[in-house]
């Protein structure tokens, strides 16, 4: 047997505490369901991040098969005070992967909880645990032949529903906003209780994924991006599939033509016409995740030049903004939506619209179709390529749907990112009022200099946004207090209220969200 | 579907294309019962020869499967990762592919004793690796043969302690030894043969970019 990890111990636990609590995990998990083995932590610590692995090592990491283990292991944290981080997939990439938010922390992974618990077509809804993959609800859909169509981020087959709902994230089709699709949770809570959200409390009730609000205060958002329970079920809609879908590319080629795509496309997002989260792409996002390797243009360090760009631009066809977009229904109301939209667009005299008969088998427009369409693919990891170096951290403030606001923001990440010799490499994901400017600063790990950069970058991100009244929607773990603090004092009052009620020892996730009774107590 | 179902087609898928790829099926592989199961995974770049070049040195014949962001493939590996025991996976990749893989294995339970991340600009080469104890003397072997010039290595020991610099000379590197040196090296993890002293690079042209190694035990 391997070397247990001596090494690592959670915050404020002794190794004899450590130890005993260790003795009873095996005894309720089984022997190797307690991963220590160093070898077997490795790749829950390949963090993305601008800080070393070692402020994110977990110190051993538990798998459990069932809810009533999941209050087992509550129950033994609580007993030794061992602060736990849980994951059901583990693939948040690019908000910190799998590792814990805090040095020493035990992961929970609930990648055996795996079980597709119901799927119904009438009502279009399924209910699923947290190790449910997207590519295995897809296989489920596909083999069944159910007229139903999924929703999900870009690493679709191998994340889940589960946890990108519960760091809400979104996808691309009409049903993107997944947190908004969310419907029934259970929760084992702190002391060991399971909670049902909304009608799962009633005995017999048969509309718990039918009706969100239940009677009394609705908390299912509680639970979200936060540390008050460990979610074990989780309901939410599905959409039907629709009989026609089109999708398609309009290609911007000036940079400034940002202010004027907005404008265009927030009426047709709010009245509904373009029903999907639509997606603007910059360039080097559309280069990136098309396989264009910066190497391939230069090997200069810094930024890369808008000379380069622009050669990109003119090699690949690539647009210094790409939007991509889809019409679902049957096939009359696809054609009115197409007219109004093709004739929208060519009013505004700019942009080459190009179809799925025009696009054929060429990235990114397959991938993006793919993505609209529920169908999964990895294409989008191709960023990673782009610099290379294994260094990616998603800065994602909020924008209004306002093409000045957009370009405000645009050109103040651009400088920013500039100034610390790093890429804008960015999207803006469309709802009908709100955008996700989603940028991916993405820089060398193995380079010490250029990963305190990028560190220096996220922070000065963070800080001039927030001059300007912005913040993230989300982020990655080790800027998780930092972005707290830009909510204010109130809003963390309540949240740490919250915590001591339902998890005096502190033992879920702290740090998560930047809440944490050790730290915040003593501010 | 069950997941058995789902794996199992998933498995069918890997072994058709592992078929075309490499020079022994994986199904010949699997009827080796005597010592660990190799395969080594490639991506087609510029590394890729250089790699399987040094393993090649070593009288190390792995069977080669080049990997890429296909769906399919890469589930069908999660699953033979999953599924089978004594399957070792070393490879050289992109880091898009790396970062799949990798956690890939993670969600299949196995074990990675070495993560090295490997980047070659302008003559400055940079390796970081994040090994277990199994292979210290592996990282020990990789570093003292990395040319003596411009290139940094740091070890972290598991990645759980700070780094750990051991090596910093400074100059400028002419070949890409380092990738044959580690297609020699990994394939015998956990039980280093010395490295024999002359450099044999088929071409002696650097290579630039940034590549991920790694080894990976089901």
């Amino acid at each position: 047997m391997s070397v247990e990890n001596k090494t690592v111990l959670p915050r404020g636990v002794t190794q004899e505490e450590f130890d005993k609590a260790m003795v009873k995990f095996r005894a309720l998990l089984g022997d190797d369901n307690v991963l220590v083995n160093t070898s077997q932590l490795t790749p829950y610590n390949k963090i993305m991040m601008s800080v070393e692995n070692a402020a994110h090592a977990p110190s051993a990491a538990l798998t459990a098969t069932s809810v009533e283990q999941v209050q087992g292991v509550v129950k033994i944290c609580n007993e030794h005070k061992i602060p736990i981080w849980t994951i059901s997939t583990g693939r948040n990439f690019g908000y910190g992967s799998a590792a814990p938010v805090q040095r020493g922390q035990v992961i929970l992974d609930l990648k055996k909880m795996n079980r597709i618990l119901k799927v119904d077509p009438v009502m279009c809804y399924a209910l699923v645990e947290p190790g449910v993959t997207y590519g295995q609800l897809y296989d489920y859909i596909e083999e069944n032949n159910l007229p139903l169509m999924l929703s999900f981020s870009a690493p679709s087959a191998i994340a889940g529903p589960l946890g990108n709902t519960m760091d809400r994230g979104v996808g691309y089709t009409p049903y993107g906003e997944h947190f908004m699709m969310q419907c029934g949770m259970e929760v084992v809570l702190a002391n060991g209780d399971i909670y049902r959200t909304g009608m799962g409390g009633v005995k017999g009730s048969n509309t718990w994924q039918i009706f969100k609000w239940g009677y009394g205060p609705t908390l299912d958002g509680m639970f979200t991006q936060a540390n008050y329970g460990i979610t074990t079920k989780m309901g939410f809609w599905l959409m039907p599939k629709p009989p026609v879908f089109k999708p398609f590319e309009i290609i911007f080629d000036n940079e400034k033509d940002i202010v004027e795509i907005v404008e265009i496309l927030r009426p047709l997002r709010i009245a509904g016409i373009i029903p999907n989260s639509v997606v603007i792409a910059n360039i080097l996002w559309e280069a990136g995740s098309g396989n264009v390797r910066r190497s391939a243009y230069t090997t200069e360090p810094g930024h890369t030049p808008d000379s380069v760009i622009a050669q990109i631009q003119k090699d690949t066809g690539m647009g210094a903004w790409n939007l991509y977009a889809a019409l679902y229904g049957t096939q009359e109301q696809v054609d009115v939506n197409w007219k109004i939209v093709t004739d929208a667009f060519k009013k505004l005299g700019k942009g080459r619209i190009v179809t799925e008969e025009e696009a054929g088998d060429t990235q990114p427009f397959k991938y993006r179709a793919q993505l609209m369409s529920g169908v999964p693919n990895l294409q989008e990891f191709g960023l990673y390529n782009w610099r290379g170096g294994g260094g990616s951290m998603w800065f994602a403030p909020v924008s209004e749907a306002r093409g000045s606001e957009c370009e405000k923001q645009a050109q103040l990440a651009k400088r920013i990112l500039h100034k610390h010799g790093l890429d804008y490499v960015a999207e803006f994901i469309v709802a009908p009022r709100d955008m996700h400017h989603v940028i991916d600063v993405l820089y060398n790990r193995t380079d010490a200099e250029e990963t305190r950069r990028a560190d220096a970058c996220f922070n000065e991100l963070l800080d001039e946004f927030e001059k300007e009244g912005y913040a993230v929607y989300r982020v990655n773990t080790r800027f998780q207090e930092r972005v707290a603090r830009s909510y204010g004092t109130v809003k963390r009052d309540v949240e740490h209220a919250i915590k001591r009620a339902l998890d005096p020892n502190n033992i879920l996730a702290p740090g998560r969200s930047g809440i944490d009774l050790e730290t915040y107590s003593k501010i | 579907m069950s997941v058995s179902r789902r794996s199992f087609l998933k498995s069918m898928a890997l072994t058709s294309v592992v078929g075309l790829a490499i020079p022994v099926p994986l199904r010949a592989l699997a009827s080796t019962n005597d010592r660990p199961r190799a395969l080594a995974l490639v991506d087609g770049g510029q590394a890729e020869p250089l790699f399987l070049f040094g393993s090649k040195i070593m009288g190390t014949h792995l069977p080669t499967l080049r990997v890429s962001r296909d769906l399919d493939l890469l589930l069908a590996l999660e699953y033979h990762m999953r599924d089978e025991k004594s399957l070792r996976l070393i490879g050289l990749t992109d880091d898009a592919t790396a970062t799949l893989v990798i956690d890939l294995a993670r969600s299949a339970g196995a074990q990675v004793p070495w993560l090295g991340e490997h980047s070659v600009y302008d003559g400055l080469s940079r390796h970081q690796l994040f090994v277990a104890s199994k292979a210290e003397s592996c990282a020990h072997e990789f570093s003292l043969h990395l040319p003596g010039d411009r290139t940094f290595c740091s070890v972290n020991e598991q990645s759980m302690r700070a780094s750990e610099r051991i090596a910093t000379d400074e100059g400028y590197e002419t070949s890409a030894q380092w990738a044959v040196n580690l297609g020699r090296l990994l394939p015998s993890l956990g039980s280093i043969p010395p490295l024999p002293a002359a450099k044999a690079v088929p071409a002696n042209a650097p290579i630039f970019g940034n590549f991920v190694s790694f080894v990976i035990e089901a």
